[in-house]
């Protein structure tokens, strides 16, 4: 049997025999146990990329916006504008 | 936002290469510099970077709160309008765009390009938002560019706020001269013994040009207004139009270049109130945590209250301090620092950020549920 402690308080107790549960799964166990913690606690790793980016794959993934706004990249649009002759209207808009 | 529904708009639109941006975290100040109390604004350039104007206007509280201007025409019949934009009107706007636009395009550019130069500004403390202090770093909101740019002033050069970053973007009206929210750029009144007036604008003017910028907008009005040195002249021209006699249907256009006297202090004739999300962050950081919304108490609860007209009387509809909040939703500001001269929101807010110096405080007078209270509050 092996326990660990909080204090004085049990957090885990292990009954299992050494023949059929070997120290390796054990270390397994609580590697895994370690890796749970942060779910367990209600937490969420945080995002490491931009958040808004999702936002405006989604809009123009559903709304079919794709062939009429160039979305965050104004470079691009100026260069569109350039070959193509044409004014640049470049909006600046809150996500709703 | 959505594809416009308005089969005109649209039209338009595809003369134009359309680029929509969610963040202004990269925004470059110089170049593209607007009212950042909007929440929906355009500029219009040339795919060389010249810019050719801006549209997106708003000067006082939306008739509904957190109504979004949207050039989609379902959506605007859902929410109502901004008082000062309308899709007429946006349309005009980018009708004239492209008349610049052809003519940028056929030749005329090295001259448009030196009357378009002064459409961009002057270089900022800061080379984009997300460089400003205490923002925040996955998206700056817009109205922080106008709180950092009063709280860097306050710290850099204390006590010289200008009241250009306050009563910035200021209307036209304030000089006697109200635009039409359908047109591009028409006058719609003028009003008698105005400086418009006495410059000779009438109703029905097409502004073509204001200090040498051709003006797409009232926002382009807004752009020359928010940087014309005061005491000075301005010249406009504008088209206007005219019968020969009253009995013709033809009309003849005619142009008339103009000089606007540009007063001192003309900008303290408005208010800026209503640029309540940007004065809430910036009083939290001046006044320890105190964020207001305010205006000015309206008539008939002057009445109620039995406050005098002519006193200061300040209503606070609401108070968004995380810590235990001094002043609470209801309250009614009657004096400020026992005497201080101010009659107006506009003017307590502009008496707060240019007069009260850091380590002092700010004693109000109150009134709160029939009872007269008096509040310090720490200045920092």
């Amino acid at each position: 049997m092996g326990v660990i402690h909080w204090g004085e308080r049990a957090l885990l107790q292990v009954h299992l025999s050494p023949k059929k549960f070997p120290a390796v799964m054990i270390v397994r166990l609580l590697f895994c146990a370690f890796l749970s913690i942060p779910s367990m606690l209600g937490q969420t790793p945080k995002p490491t990329s931009d958040p808004i980016k999702p936002v405006v794959l989604r809009w123009t993934a559903a709304d079919k916006v794709a062939d009429f706004w160039i979305h965050e990249d104004l470079e691009a649009g100026l260069a569109e504008a350039r070959e193509m002759g044409k004014p640049v209207l470049l909006n600046y808009r809150c996500v709703p | 936002m959505a594809r416009p529904r308005d089969p005109e708009l649209v039209e338009l639109l595809k003369q134009f290469v359309c680029v929509r941006k969610i963040q202004i975290n990269d925004l470059d100040f110089a170049r593209f510099e607007f009212d950042f109390e909007l929440t929906w604004s355009v500029c219009l350039l040339n795919g060389d970077g010249t810019l050719y104007g801006r549209y997106g206007t708003r000067s006082v509280r939306d008739r509904k709160r957190n109504v979004k201007f949207d050039p989609d025409a379902s959506h605007l019949e859902r929410d109502g309008m901004p008082e000062d934009m309308s899709l007429e009107g946006f349309k005009a706007s980018l009708r004239a765009t492209l008349a610049l636009h052809a003519r940028y395009q056929s030749g005329e550019s090295e001259r448009l390009r030196t009357q378009l130069e002064a459409k961009t500004g002057d270089a900022w403390p800061w080379p984009n938002p997300a460089s400003m202090p205490g923002v925040q770093r996955s998206c700056t909101h817009c109205h922080q560019v106008n709180s950092n740019l009063v709280l860097h002033h306050r710290k850099v050069t204390p006590m010289i706020v200008p009241d250009s970053i306050l009563w910035s973007f200021p209307m036209p009206d304030e000089l006697g001269m109200s635009l039409d929210p359908e047109s591009a750029v028409r006058v719609a009144r003028v009003l008698p013994g105005s400086e418009a007036h006495k410059a000779g604008l009438r109703k029905g003017d097409q502004v073509l040009a204001m200090a040498g910028q051709p003006m797409l907008s009232p926002a382009d009005v807004q752009w020359v207004l928010h940087h014309a040195p005061e005491d000075e002249y301005l010249h406009i021209r504008v088209s206007r139009a005219a019968k020969a006699s009253p009995v013709d249907t033809a009309e003849t256009v005619s142009f008339a270049d103009l000089r606007l006297f540009i007063p001192k202090d003309w900008r303290r004739r408005g208010s800026f109130a209503w640029r309540w999300r940007s004065i809430r962050e910036t009083l939290a950081r001046v006044l320890d945590g105190e964020a207001w919304h305010c205006t000015d108490l309206p008539a008939e609860r002057r009445g109620q209250l039995k406050i005098d007209e002519g006193s200061l009387a300040i209503e606070v509809l609401g108070n968004m301090c995380r810590k235990e909040p001094r002043l609470k939703t209801g309250d009614v500001i009657l004096a400020v620092d026992d005497n201080a001269n101010i009659r107006n929101t506009s003017e307590l807010y502009a008496y707060i950020f240019q007069r009260k110096r850091a380590g002092s405080q700010l004693v109000l007078t109150v009134l709160r549920e029939s009872s007269r209270i008096r509040i310090v509050i720490p200045v920092s």
